[in-house]
């Protein structure tokens, strides 16, 4: 019998991690962390998002026993942002990749548990525009998807930024939603102890699991999750 | 919400625009139109995902003939819509040019603004009282008034967002960042991929586990289901069954499966980033061993961070089937100069898109002048059950091909 020493392999979604965060890093971006279990403050008021909004209904959030003490898993990595923003050491570049949480069921597009990037650049009014925004985001998915990969940023709302819009990117002859984005809204300045009028910046949070199914064709957000080598050998 | 095409031109002198071009602004400008569902004689329903700032005012016909009214201008409308005065406004908005340029990125005279303002009957007056607004502002401060109907217009920066969409985000100019700050990652994350590039150079691959699961100190309300009710105090267990998983699939008996995770635990009181290594056996006899530590403590040596060498850009992604495999072995003599890999590829060209794994190599030794190299051969369909006599068809076409080389001889 030959000896046959089979290769390690990294994680797909480590691997989109990796490139994005290097991509980023170019732009003056560091990589931030922080926990998954959260406060509702970090993940909801502080973002401007006030206790009727959609997002905010129980069927999305993964709230702790005992309800009454408002823990939650993170539902998505813009808390990460704000923990950065409340330590006010600006101007401030940060992007955060984690594991966020959602409450819905589950299916071929759909999990529990999935991955996001988020991003946040702040400085001197006039300084981090929305033309920064779209310039840095354009650059990101042409680095990750190849030159060629069309874009389109379009009109969207979502409470911690103003103006807000959503990034698509052109897959075959669809357009795929990849990022929301925005300029930091006033009230999460605000939240975090720092004077909207000095400050102003760009957020963005993209989806990771959906950029690795799209850039290798996966199926199934599932396959992430198994531990089944027939998938992760082929990364 | 569905709106019908025929009623939104209601309120139109003219006939609306074609409904793939009305579509394609309301999407780019608006808010996303999801489906056109025909209705035959020229007739389309448009089903649009109004965007959650706009759920008061454009959730009706008449609502949403005034947003198509603000994307055509040249639109006239049957009636002339109301415009908001000093007394008949909701709101007043104080802001400047120079705001406005400053958040988009973006170079538009007093004039231009005013213009796109308009055009969602947003009144601009100059202001009168004008107090410098801040110092460091130069152009003077104007006063937006804001119609009865449009609830989410109360921030200058709410004024931005509608400059930029009807402008067009085609119309921001594009800028990157550059750096000018020197970076310093998280050392978590930096620690993170000193491990993972340690443990893959050693032949351990990355498994990411669920965080829900059937035990321990911290549990969710309205879980998905009983047996993911908690959150994991441990990587191991998780660890433990899928290195079990993949041992039940391996190639060869002699094969050890090596997996690793690095993740967060959840004990009463804290969090934790944990490293968790497994190694699974089934020879000389079936052991699973766990290792699990705090990331802090994985004792790492000398390592770097950097992960390139474990990027896949050639991946060429096949979904893991099903249906279960058939496992063939074949040796064969070539000449001595014959290289396993060409061997190899002659195999894998032969046989169909059922041969899944490539052919492993798994013996070969030299005698009189010859080689004999011994594979082993995957097949399996993505869509159902092979058949004996199917795979058998895959080995006639695969030792056809190799003794048509010279020098080659399938051994029976």
């Amino acid at each position: 019998m030959a000896e046959r020493e089979k290769a390690g392999h990294v994680h797909p979604l480590t691997q989109i991690i990796w490139e994005a965060s290097k991509i980023f890093e170019e732009m003056g971006f560091s990589v931030a962390q922080g926990p998954e279990l959260e406060t509702e403050f970090n993940n909801f008021n502080a973002l401007n998002i006030p206790a009727n909004h959609p997002a905010r209904a129980m069927q999305d959030t993964f709230w702790l026993k005992p309800r009454d003490e408002n823990l939650l898993l993170r539902t998505h990595m813009t808390a990460v942002s704000l923990r950065e923003l409340a330590k006010k050491r600006l101007p401030l570049r940060v992007v955060s990749p984690g594991r966020v949480f959602r409450n819905e069921a589950t299916d071929a597009t759909h999990e529990a548990q999935f991955y996001q990037f988020d991003g946040l650049a702040i400085d001197k009014p006039g300084k981090i525009t929305l033309a920064d925004l779209k310039g840095s985001l354009e650059r990101f998915y042409r680095e990750l998807f190849g030159q060629k990969i069309e874009m389109r940023l379009r009109a969207s709302f979502f409470p911690f930024v103003e103006p807000g819009v959503e990034m698509d990117i052109k897959w075959g002859d669809r357009w795929l939603e990849v990022c929301g984005a925005g300029m930091l809204h006033p009230n999460v300045f605000k939240a975090a102890g720092i004077n909207p009028n000095d400050w102003q910046g760009l957020a963005f949070g993209s989806t990771i699991d959906r950029l690795a199914m799209i850039k290798y064709g996966i199926e199934d957000i599932r396959h992430f999750y198994t531990g089944d080598l027939r998938f992760l050998e082929q990364f | 919400m569905r709106f019908n095409y025929k009623e939104l031109g209601k309120y139109f002198v003219e006939p609306l625009p074609a409904v793939d071009d009305l579509a394609e602004e309301l999407t780019a400008h608006f808010s996303e139109v999801e489906e056109i569902i025909p209705k035959g004689d020229n007739d389309w329903d448009l089903e649009i995902k109004i965007l959650p700032d706009r759920a008061q005012d454009a959730k009706t016909p008449f609502g949403l003939a005034r947003e198509i009214k603000a994307l055509f201008p040249k639109l006239k409308p049957k009636e002339i819509w109301s415009l908001p005065d000093k007394k008949t406004a909701r709101q007043e908005i104080i802001f400047t040019v120079e705001q406005i340029n400053n958040l988009l990125g973006i170079d538009l005279t007093k004039e231009q603004i005013v213009d796109l303002l308009n055009r969602v009957r947003v009144v601009v007056e100059t202001d009168l009282e004008a107090k410098p607004l801040l110092e460091s502002l130069t152009s003077k401060s104007l006063v937006a008034l804001i119609p009865v109907d449009r609830q989410d217009l109360n921030i200058k920066e709410d004024l931005a967002d509608e400059v930029a969409r009807l402008s067009g985000y085609d119309q921001i100019p594009t800028r990157v960042l550059t750096s000018d700050i020197p970076v310093s990652h998280n050392s978590t994350f930096n620690l993170a991929n000193q491990i993972r590039a340690k443990l893959a150079g050693e032949g351990y691959t990355e498994i990411y586990g669920y965080t829900f699961t059937n035990q321990g100190e911290l549990a969710v309300e309205k879980p998905l289901a009983s047996d993911k009710s908690y959150l994991r105090d441990s990587l191991s267990t998780g660890l433990k069954k899928i290195v079990e998983f993949n041992l039940n699939r391996i190639l060869f008996d002699e094969d050890e499966i090596k997996l690793f995770e690095i993740g967060a635990v959840f004990l009463a009181d804290y969090e934790e980033i944990r490293i968790a290594t497994g190694v699974g056996r089934k020879k000389p006899k079936p052991t699973i061993e766990v290792i699990e530590k705090k990331l802090t403590d994985f004792d790492l040596g000398k390592a770097s961070d950097n992960l390139d060498s474990f990027i896949n850009q050639q991946v060429h992604y096949r979904p893991v089937s099903i249906y279960p495999r058939i496992i063939r072995d074949l040796a064969v003599w070539v000449p001595n100069e014959i290289k396993a890999e060409t061997v190899s590829e002659i195999i894998k060209n032969s046989a169909s898109e059922l041969l899944v794994e490539s052919p492993v190599l798994f013996d070969d030794f030299s005698k009189d002048g010859r080689k004999s190299l011994a594979f082993r051969l995957v097949f399996q369909s993505s869509a159902k059950t092979l058949s004996d006599d199917e795979a058998n068809t895959q080995i006639t076409k695969v030792i056809e091909a190799l003794e048509k080389q010279t020098g080659f001889e399938v051994r029976k």
